[in-house]
């Protein structure tokens, strides 16, 4: 039994098995393309549980999030902060190995082409995911 | 004369209902539904590279087609009265009394588009800093140098007299 249970960890560490997180959303109630990123989330496998805050920018300021890298929604994983319409890969991979002093990552606004905005099937491009520390330091994380 | 009175007062009443709050509609284009039109549309309806796009000028039918068949802002349309759409309507259109120039600093260099000015126009000057460095604008146009976070924006308002003198090293094209 034992030498299974090894084998079972040996097997999800080196096959690269991702863990499904539970994801806290802010958003405001009348946020159609924030419900379209958390829809996209929680078909990958993630376990989804959606806020709708009386002051939803004092909730993103309280977070820490840069005020010029504000988006619609606002998600906490594991204590970080995601802004915006960011791709689940880009989440995993922040989360994998979090960058040290990093507090989370943002998309800034809205682009067109980001999940939750892009038509289904449609290829995400022409935004940057942006990687953000305490002391609202800035560095590109990944390109699209 | 007492029905005089009550036809001004009703009068005043129909007019102010149906004439626009544009501060109120300022207020909502940042604020309506917890985050606002601009994340959309720019920070003055200069559209800002997002979804929404260049929405200055807009007008009360476009915003209430737009309520009605376009997907993100579907859900705005039952929280957005008509008073509030209508305030909406009047800001957009006072924005576009104001000729916009959008200006984007990356790789040590500021380019932008204007649309149509004249000399003493009041403009909106939309000054982007597309770098994750501090950059300092010190364009004689604003009266003191406006220091721009990594990927900041900063909305500058007044009159425009020389592009030259005012904005000096800026590369316009028309837009």
């Amino acid at each position: 039994m034992k030498l299974l249970r090894t084998f079972a960890f040996l097997f999800i560490a080196l096959s690269g098995f991702v863990f499904a997180e539970a994801i806290t959303v802010y958003k405001s109630p009348t946020c159609g393309c924030c419900t379209e990123w958390a829809a996209i989330m929680e078909k990958s496998g993630h376990t989804i549980n959606v806020v709708h805050p009386a002051d939803l920018q004092g909730v993103k300021e309280d977070l820490g999030v840069p005020r010029q890298l504000g988006s619609c929604h606002t998600s906490v994983i594991n204590g970080y902060v995601f802004e915006g319409h960011i791709p689940e890969q880009d989440i995993l991979a922040f989360l994998d190995n979090p960058p040290e002093g990093a507090k989370g990552l943002a998309v800034p606004g809205m682009p067109g082409r980001s999940p939750g905005m892009a038509r289904p099937g449609q290829s995400y491009s022409g935004f940057n995911v942006v990687q953000f520390n305490e002391k609202h330091q800035l560095s590109l994380f990944s390109r699209y | 004369m007492s029905r005089t009175l009550i036809y001004g007062c009703a009068l005043w009443l129909l007019m102010a209902f149906a004439s626009a709050d544009n501060r109120e509609g300022e207020r909502l284009y940042r604020e309506a539904g917890g985050y606002g039109c601009a994340v959309c549309h720019g920070q003055v309806g200069d559209g800002a590279g997002q979804a929404g796009g260049y929405i200055r000028g807009a007008t009360l039918e476009q915003l209430n087609e737009s309520l009605l068949t376009n997907d993100p802002m579907k859900p705005l349309s039952a929280v957005l009265t008509d008073q509030d759409r209508t305030n909406l309507a009047g800001y957009l259109s006072e924005l576009a009394k104001r000729p916009l120039i959008s200006a984007r600093y990356e790789n040590g260099e500021w380019r932008g588009q204007a649309e149509a000015w004249d000399a003493g126009d009041d403009v909106d000057l939309v000054l982007y800093n597309a770098t994750f460095d501090v950059v300092v604008v010190d364009f004689p146009l604003l009266s003191e140098p406006v220091e721009l976070v990594p990927l900041g924006t900063h909305v500058w308002q007044g009159k425009l007299n020389d592009l030259s003198v005012q904005l000096p090293g800026l590369t316009l094209e028309s837009l």
